[in-house]
């Protein structure tokens, strides 16, 4: 969840993956149930986010006018999923939620994939004392469990939601550096990148044309998995009040906000976090399920 | 083999699940006999009563006693004695007489005399450097051993100084004496009915009663007070409704539905002193010009405001002073809810469709604050002025707003309350002309109104009338000035077992249930 | 390769930099944040009389790195300052508020052992089954459930519908008066004084936090069992071994469940990274009194010295646990390079 799967740096305990479990015919079936089902999920999640406006029952409520004439009300065929303390329908407040979700853990996962796969790489290419500044300087960063970090960095840059990405984007790339230092060191030995620093080519070139392009297959497959951990990173951010501010509708706000009320309108906290949840997981299992195909292809080569 | 050991396994946690759950006690639980059970937030940051100025009141107030005592705001007498019986004052006001009432014991056993009166305002002095509330007093005499003369350098109305809730207890030898680390393990030396008898930080505070107090046991009282310190709302709403608690203090008033279709509890809901202001940064382009602010008075939904956080119980303030506080003006006039007015003086000042944008801050920890700040926003885009709100810890906003004026917030969201019920003062702390900011958050600084309030503190004692006419014209102009919009006064709600009788809100000591009266019903 | 006492010097004396980098950084950007230490240590309502002459009695009209100094030393003899909320030295408060932290730590490690390996083995015993496939889908959502909105789920159904166990703190009002304190650890105390219906009360108070806080590694260590398991089951030794007749479960108890757990054992440094981080969460929605609620009011309020103290010990704690990883890790399989 907050922590990720120890990314493949060296030989060691792998951590089990769906793929793990495919491989018998009757289980290719099943497998494909794992692989459709989370896919069709994101892109309903994804849809939802850009057409919220469209589709929302009270868009203008999703967005963060009041209603005070419905405050707190169960659900019902008005409200399905139940209003809030300023009257709002929850289920618009949550498709409105998406756009803010998505937007924030691509973001965020983005970012830390450049600038953690710049940094890596350079890493591992060059040797050296860069080499060693670089990764120190990646250690540094990841002797703090990396929520923490984000939390810290949150608090003191300020809360908003331009603030949160950046922290967990700082929090983050030390990951991908590390997962992208190990196969550049690699690549720095073989035939081809060895040719092309004798013919003369500049190391950016070689680093942009030969290094990134071969390392970037297991970080792309980590970072569909990350999306699902920065939504729910992001979402215990905003749970603490580090992310969007009122009224822009964010799921892990809404869930504190639902906090006070959680005796008798149980439903303020549960359907927020429903969201973070399914979305998180799908991310998660697509991921994995990325995985295992690149994985099949790799054994079959 | 494996199989087997763990289908036994899962059979002995399901039956041994079982038995545990019926083994815990649980469901209502009947007090001990004579205690109270109370679920507060209000959390401990000093015993020590020369220094304590924060939430711990609640509990300090049922172990110190001041000179006097204030009623609840609006009734007669308002000033009332307690460790005194009588005072009087030269025409002046320079010179107050206060008689003591005798054979009042502190908690370590001495007797309260005049000199214990002179050793602990002196003491307050001393550690504050003269900057609270007792600065106008210049010396003290006791002519006897229960009268103690003050003399003042300027006049100031000592009676109501002497009720306040802060800095004004009069406490024995060892508070004097012991140091700061005998206060931190939890002990007192007050004159109240309760003693402090066991503190444990951020959990619990229990006040036992003082066999030796004053005032007597006669009739029904509770031996002991167990506060529970608890932040959370539901948790306490949990531990009222299971029995574990007679009273909490913390749960919101929007619960007041599920409160009341519970027969075993009470709702009790009072006036309050605590208020809420909305600060205008008057050093800041476009709040700096007085036409703007006036039409974004008449902006602020007022009513939905109170709806959302009082469930329409409280008060719209009506200028700075609170109902029932000295010199609280009820023909004051007050902003309404008015679009049409609000664009109009918009328009008047240059700003016909708005056009410009406002940071607003409010304080993280405030969930009345988080739910209205949003109506305000979107009442204000009605006229074209956007508002982008910034949610702080408190400490961080202050700190913010203490900055330079130019590059702090433009809307400052307060809840505050008076120190004490002789109210003028807060026209001074707010709205004063400061150089270094404290609490006047809007940068206002006005000379005319500074001399007016000046001029009516100076009458204060000796020409009441004249001193009262001045303060109402300082509110007005203060009012037409609008560097602040005056949003409401809060409303007390608690929530008490069907079997606790007594409960008395006095709106006078913000933070604060005296425990004496109650007793079980 | 270095020599194993080598490297753990090495390391050692990278974690103290390391360290002491971190203070400097929380310490420099403490001031960087807009707050009034002064102010905050003057209480609720203070007038400005009241913080300039705090701001005298905490010394914070010195220069900063004379404070920052000030601080390191503190840090080494033992004054770790005042806590701006509670006035009380910092170093009590973390005495205080540490144990039960490690309570639930320790508890949820507890219970992701106890049910995750054997949930793992089983299910490694029987592929492919529906038990496995229920295994696998719970496995994959453990994993991916925020804690804070777990936590709050399962006080709405145990608490709010079911009325089975209470909703927050750690231990019922009746009994906290007095609270027994011996070693500092509540459950201990409870048992060490014989007071058994506290030590019942106290257990009762500490089922849901610790299943919320131990959800996330129930998952990992069942995941990562039953895939060892796999793994190991299906190797050539083993098949051999079949081949010629070795008993199933022999082979089991023996070979497979010592491998498992092995490699379980090298995850503990996530549960460990989680456990830090879910436990804020925690605690702040159980209202349990340990380090995370105290570091979480101590945010809260800006004061500062708590703050420092709170990311000292948290650096310290993870880097340590990291370290021993490591070395864990080093020991069962010398082939992993560092």
């Amino acid at each position: 969840m907050f922590t990720r799967a120890a990314p493949q740096v060296a030989p060691g305990p792998r951590l089990p993956y769906v793929g793990d479990l495919l491989g018998r015919s009757r289980q290719a079936r099943l497998g494909a149930w794992v692989a459709v089902v989370p896919l069709a999920f994101i892109l309903g999640v994804i849809f939802v986010a850009i057409f919220a406006p469209w589709i929302s029952p009270h868009p203008a409520q999703g967005a963060g006018e009041s209603n005070l004439v419905a405050i707190l009300q169960p659900p019902s065929h008005t409200y399905p999923l139940g209003t809030d303390e300023l009257g709002r329908d929850i289920l618009s407040r949550i498709f409105y939620g998406a756009r803010v979700s998505l937007l924030t853990s691509f973001v965020v996962v983005a970012i830390a994939i450049v600038v953690g796969v710049m940094i890596g790489a350079a890493a591992g290419y060059a040797g050296g004392i860069v080499e060693t500044i670089l990764m120190r300087l990646t250690d540094f960063f990841l002797a703090f469990p990396s929520l923490l970090l984000a939390m810290a960095i949150a608090v003191v840059i300020g809360p908003s939601l331009k603030n949160m990405i950046l922290a967990l984007a700082v929090s983050w790339w030390p990951w991908y550096a590390r997962l992208v230092h190990g196969q550049a060191v690699v690549l720095r030995h073989l035939s081809f990148v060895r040719a092309a620093r004798v013919a003369g080519v500049k190391p950016f070139t070689i680093l942009i044309r030969h290094i990134v392009p071969n390392t970037i297959t297991p970080v792309l497959i980590q970072g569909t998995s990350d999306v699902g951990s920065a939504i729910i990173a992001a979402a215990a951010l905003s749970f603490l009040g580090l992310g969007a501010q009122p009224p822009t509708a964010d799921w892990g706000s809404m869930v504190s906000l639902g906090r006070e009320y959680i005796l008798v309108q149980w439903w303020y906290v549960t359907f927020p976090g429903l969201a973070i949840f399914l979305t998180a997981i799908a991310f998660n299992l697509l991921g994995d399920t990325l995985r295992d195909i690149n994985d099949a292809s790799a054994r079959r080569a | 083999m494996l199989a087997r050991i763990l289908r036994i396994g899962v059979g002995v946690l399901t039956v041994g699940g079982l038995a545990f759950s019926t083994l815990v006690p649980r469901g209502a639980q009947a007090s001990a006999n004579g205690t109270l059970r109370v679920a507060t937030t209000a959390a401990v940051t000093t015993w020590d009563p020369a220094l304590s100025s924060s939430t711990e009141v609640e509990y300090m107030a049922n172990v110190y006693q001041g000179l006097t005592y204030a009623g609840p705001p609006g009734s007669k007498p308002l000033i009332r004695p307690q460790l005194a019986t009588k005072w009087k004052h030269s025409k002046n006001g320079l010179t107050w007489t206060f008689s003591l009432r005798h054979g009042v014991r502190f908690h370590d056993g001495t007797l309260m005399t005049a000199k214990s009166v002179i050793n602990s305002i002196n003491h307050i002095n001393k550690v504050w450097n003269n900057g609270t509330s007792w600065a106008p007093v210049k010396s003290m005499t006791a002519p006897n051993k229960y009268t103690v003369v003050f003399h003042l350098s300027y006049p100031a109305r000592l009676d109501y100084i002497a009720s306040a809730e802060y800095l004004s207890w009069i406490f024995g030898p060892k508070a004097l004496t012991e140091p700061a680390s005998w206060f931190a393990a939890g002990h007192d030396d007050g004159t109240g009915p309760y003693e402090l008898s066991n503190y444990q930080p951020d959990r619990q505070v229990v006040l036992k009663a003082f066999p030796k107090y004053w005032g007597g046991w006669n009739g029904s009282h509770y031996k002991t007070i167990v506060s529970s310190i608890i932040s959370e709302s539901a948790v306490q709403q949990e531990m009222v409704q299971s029995g574990q608690a007679d009273i909490a203090k913390g749960i919101p008033i929007n619960e007041l539905s599920s409160i009341k279709s519970n027969p075993s509890l009470r709702a009790i809901i009072g006036p309050s002193n605590f208020y809420y202001l909305l600060y205008f940064n008057t050093k800041r382009k476009p709040l700096n010009k007085v036409l703007v602010r006036q039409a974004l008075s008449y902006a602020i939904p007022y009513q939905s405001i109170l709806k959302v956080a009082t469930a329409g119980r409280g008060r719209q303030s009506r200028g700075p002073i609170p109902y029932g506080l000295y010199p609280h003006d009820n023909h004051l006039k007050q902003y309404t809810y008015n679009l049409a007015k609000a664009k109009a003086l918009l328009k008047k000042a240059g700003f016909p469709h708005g056009g410009f944008n406002l940071n607003l801050t409010y304080a993280a920890e405030n969930t009345a604050e988080a739910q209205y700040a949003p109506l305000i926003k979107e009442s204000f885009a009605k006229l074209g002025v956007g508002v982008t709100i910034k949610s702080l810890l408190f400490n961080s906003q202050w700190a913010l707003a203490k900055g330079d004026p130019k590059s702090a917030q433009d809307l400052f969201l307060l809840l505050t309350w008076p120190s004490y019920d002789d109210d003028w003062i807060d026209l001074q702390v707010y709205y004063e002309c400061q150089k270094t900011t404290t609490w006047n958050m809007a940068y206002y600084c006005n000379p005319t109104f500074d001399k007016m309030t000046n001029k009516a503190i100076k009458l204060e004692v000796s020409n009441p009338k004249k001193a009262r006419l001045l303060f109402h014209q300082a509110q007005a102009l203060l009012v037409k000035q609008a560097p602040v919009a005056w949003l409401y006064q809060d409303v007390t709600f608690f929530v008490t077992d069907k079997q606790v009788a007594g409960v008395t809100l006095n709106a006078s000591y913000p933070f604060v249930t005296f425990y004496y009266p109650m007793h079980p019903a | 390769m270095q020599s194993l006492p080598r490297y753990v010097l090495e390391r050692i004396g990278y974690t103290l930099i390391l360290i002491l980098g971190i203070t400097l950084i929380t310490f420099f950007l403490s001031h960087v944040v807009p707050s009034d230490p002064a102010a905050l240590y003057a209480g609720a309502h203070p007038q400005a009389a009241q913080i300039a002459a705090a701001r005298h009695r905490l010394g914070l009209d010195q220069p900063l790195y004379i404070q920052y100094l000030l601080f390191l030393k503190g840090l080494i003899t033992g004054n770790w300052g005042l806590s701006l909320r509670t006035h009380n030295p910092v170093l009590r408060d973390l005495v205080t508020f540490f144990p039960p932290t490690l309570e639930l730590v320790i508890a949820a490690t507890v219970l992701a052992l106890v049910i995750g390996v054997p949930v793992g083995v089983y299910a490694s015993a029987h592929p492919n089954g529906i038990v496995d496939g229920l295994v696998r889908i719970l496995g994959a959502s453990l994993l991916s459930v925020p804690a804070f909105w777990l936590a709050l789920l399962l006080q709405i159904v145990f608490f709010g519908h079911l009325h089975l166990l209470p909703l927050a703190g750690d231990v019922s009002s009746q009994y906290s008066q007095n609270l027994p304190s011996i070693t500092g650890f509540p459950l201990l105390d409870a048992l060490l004084t014989g007071r058994f219906s506290l030590f019942l009360d106290e257990l009762d108070h500490l089922i849901l936090p610790a299943f919320a806080l131990a959800a996330y590694p129930i998952g990992l260590v069942a995941r990562m069992t039953r895939a060892n398991m796999l793994d190991t089951l299906s190797s050539d030794f083993i098949l051999m071994a079949r081949a010629n007749g070795y008993p199933v479960r022999k082979i089991y108890s023996r070979y497979a469940l010592k491998n498992a757990i092995g490699a379980t054992l090298t995850v503990l440094g996530l549960i460990f990274a989680f456990s830090l981080t879910g436990d804020f969460f925690i605690e702040l929605i159980f209202f349990w009194q340990g380090l995370g609620i105290y570091a979480v009011n101590s945010i809260q309020y800006l004061d500062t010295p708590a703050i420092l103290a709170v990311v000292v010990i948290v650096a310290t704690a993870y880097t340590v646990v990291n370290l021993i990883v490591d070395l864990l890790r080093r020991a069962i399989d010398p082939r992993i390079t560092m």
